[in-house]
């Protein structure tokens, strides 16, 4: 249960910078955004990611375009801004960071 | 057999089982609660609701097939709700809050609400306000109170925010709903006046919540019809009212023209402004400014008049008159044209101790206004006609003022003092007025035959030939209140209204007569109401009077006058064969 709680935290934190990511090469649609993010096992009920993408998008983060679709529901095409580049970029680096001072420390913990 | 239901969710077409679509209605219902505090809920809701409909679309179903229950509970699991996985870190417990409980209300729900809160069984609670308002009605003022005070905000996480508890997805999801109480259904039959009030109070303001529209209309209409008729009568009553000759002619006309400004004024602006409401078309500002001078003109008039009349003044004019034959006239003529500017003269007549033949007329003018000379002059024009000769008195029951004169609360009174013994014949009947402490009489109002009286001690009596057998109006007055007054604590009015009730139920006896309680009854029973009150009984009540005066000397002024009755009546008597 403890276990669980902080996983939830971990995944809550990641899950923004994971959504910035899958956006950085090409614009991806709600139902494919929520497909590969359960396919990585970060989300579990899709209603979480709405307030998440409204809130990145409210900060210029996101931007989207409708397209109709031929069959079925019109689909919401999501993308980075030129202000979302940045922040990939710089969280990109301080990932890295985060990751290499996790891994020394683990790794530190193992050697002794 | 199923029941299937048609929707339309991002302008797709589903076809639904009932129960599905109960579902689906309760699951989007609920979501929309948890997204009224989110900051773009509505966007969020459009886009869950896509999502929804994708979902729904891939599940790839024929046209001629409904969604059953097991799918859309999958799809509804899968959306989930939007904070679902993190409602443990976002757990924060506030202040407990009292609701009104609309579900288990009787009257309002305030005592159903408390009960949430508090934990208390309903019933007492409402056993306990109905208790409390027999303490002077504070059940009632603490009901209003709390009415006002709780929060009226009637959703589903009432019942949690009542423990203090945040309405997480979860527990809106378990269904945290407010729960019917057990016996209500009993409890508002056993309420069933409160039951009745509380269904009206719901009927009332949901009518008013729906028609508001309605009812501004009306108001507006009301008001715009009522100032504009007020208007209109104030600037043709003004016209009409100065012919009191209230203000000069030329500040009439001043204020005619500032009363009939001020209604097209208003016409035009609450017709613009708030009748025709589309299109709106603002009226300009200067013209509302140009209000102003009508209303300042209309109330410096209105200050104008108010300082005119602050001194008051009154002048009496006084006539001895020798009177001849013991017989002196009284007449009252009406007023010779019907003037407006007519007002009622007041008439008091009274008799003095004296043995003489001089009749006293005092005429009392009197008047408002500010200053010496204004106050001379207003009394100077008042026009007041009476003659006084050949044994004659003959007044106008009403006075004028004379033309181009202002009205300042001009009055005239007329005090009439005769000596003894005289014979008096009036125009009129008088009435005997027991306001104060002297015996006056006033004009009462007028008969078509000419009334003899007769004055005796400080009286005036009535002359005829039934009234020399029983008590006349008057002379009754008179003995009740002095009756009244020797027997009984309070005045006359209430003693008179109390005649009916023994002296001992009136409760107004007075102390020291208790024990003579029924004496008292039985003088009392000559006087109640409706009575007719013989000369024989007077005789009786006399020895009543005598029996008790051995007990209570200070009853003798109830005994004299019955005393002069009777030597009046039979004097009267006694005269009688003298005239035939």
């Amino acid at each position: 249960m403890k276990a669980k709680n902080t996983i939830s935290q971990m995944r809550r934190g990641i899950l923004e910078f994971c959504i910035i990511s899958l956006l950085a090469d090409h614009e991806v649609y709600t139902a494919e955004l929520i497909d590969r993010l359960k396919a990585a096992n970060l989300l579990v009920t899709d209603g979480t990611l709405y307030p998440l993408l409204s809130r990145l998008q409210k900060s210029d983060i996101l931007q989207y375009r409708w397209e109709e679709s031929e069959s079925g529901p019109p689909r919401k095409y999501y993308s980075l801004t030129d202000e979302g580049r940045e922040v990939l970029a710089e969280l990109d680096l301080s990932w890295q960071e985060i990751n290499g001072s996790v891994e020394q420390i683990r790794r530190g913990n193992k050697s002794e | 057999m199923n029941k299937v239901i048609s929707i339309e969710i991002a302008k797709q077409v589903f076809w639904i089982e009932e129960q599905g679509f109960a579902m689906l209605q309760t699951y989007l219902e609920k979501l929309k609660l948890q997204l009224a505090d989110e900051e773009c809920g509505d966007e969020i809701f459009v886009d869950i609701e896509l999502r929804l409909a994708e979902l729904l679309f891939e599940l790839d179903v024929r046209k001629d097939r409904a969604i059953t229950l097991v799918q859309l509970t999958a799809i509804i699991k899968q959306i989930g709700f939007i904070d679902s996985e993190d409602e443990e870190v976002e757990e924060v417990n506030t202040t407990a809050k009292v609701y009104l409980d609309k579900q288990n209300n009787i009257v309002a729900g305030v005592c159903a609400g408390l009960s949430m809160r508090l934990g208390i069984p309903d019933f007492i609670l409402r056993l306990s306000f109905i208790g409390l308002s027999f303490a002077f009605g504070l059940g009632v003022l603490l009901y209003l109170i709390f009415w006002l005070s709780f929060d009226k905000n009637n959703t589903r996480n009432n019942a949690l925010a009542a423990q203090g508890k945040t309405a997480t997805a979860k527990r809106i999801a378990a269904g945290a709903e407010v729960t019917i109480r057990p016996f209500l259904k009993f409890q508002r039959i056993i309420f069933l006046p409160f039951t009745l009030l509380g269904a009206l109070i719901n009927v009332i303001s949901n009518s008013f919540i729906f028609q508001r529209g309605i009812y501004i209309f009306l108001v507006k209409n009301i008001v715009l019809l009522l100032s504009i008729i007020l208007l209109i009568t104030m600037s043709v009553g003004i016209v009409e009212f100065n012919e009191d000759q209230i203000y000069p002619w030329w500040l009439q006309w001043l204020l005619s023209a500032a009363t009939v400004y001020l209604m097209v004024l208003l016409s035009v602006i609450f017709i613009r402004e708030h009748y025709l409401s589309t299109p709106y078309i603002k009226v300009s500002k200067a013209l509302k400014r140009a209000a102003i001078i009508p209303v300042v003109l209309i109330s410096g008039s209105l200050v104008f008049l108010i300082s005119e009349m602050t001194d008051e003044k009154s002048t009496s004019v006084t006539t001895n008159y020798l009177v001849n034959d013991k017989t002196f006239m009284l007449s009252f003529n009406e007023a010779e044209s019907t003037n407006s500017l007519a007002r009622k003269v007041k008439f008091h007549l009274k008799t003095t101790p004296a043995l003489s033949n001089s009749v006293k007329v005092s005429v009392t003018y009197a008047s408002n206004g500010r200053g010496e000379l204004a106050l001379d002059n207003n009394i100077q024009a008042i026009d007041y006609q009476y003659s006084l000769n050949d044994n004659r008195l003959v007044m106008n029951r009403y006075f004028e003022l004379l033309p181009n004169t202002y009205n300042r609360g001009q009055h005239v009174s007329v005090l009439i003092e005769l000596p003894q013994n005289i014979t008096l014949i009036s125009s009129d009947k008088l009435r005997v007025n027991l306001q104060g402490n002297e015996v006056e009489y006033e004009l009462f109002d007028s008969s078509n035959s000419k009334l003899v009286y007769v004055t005796a001690a400080q009286y005036i009596h009535e002359k005829n030939e039934i009234n020399q057998q029983r008590i006349t109006v008057n002379e009754r007055s008179v003995l009740t209140k002095k009756f009244c007054q020797q027997f009984y604590v309070h005045g006359h009015r209430r003693c008179f209204l109390n005649l009916p009730k023994t002296a001992i139920e009136s409760s107004k006896l007075k102390q020291e007569f208790i024990d003579e309680a029924k004496e008292v009854d039985e003088i009392r029973l000559y006087l109640v109401q409706n009575k007719v009150i013989a000369r024989a009984e007077l005789t009786q009540l006399n020895h009543l009077i005598t029996f008790l005066i051995k007990k209570y000397p200070n009853l003798a002024e109830l005994q004299t006058y019955i005393q002069h009755l009777l030597s009046v009546k039979n004097s009267l008597i006694a005269e009688k064969p003298a005239p035939s």
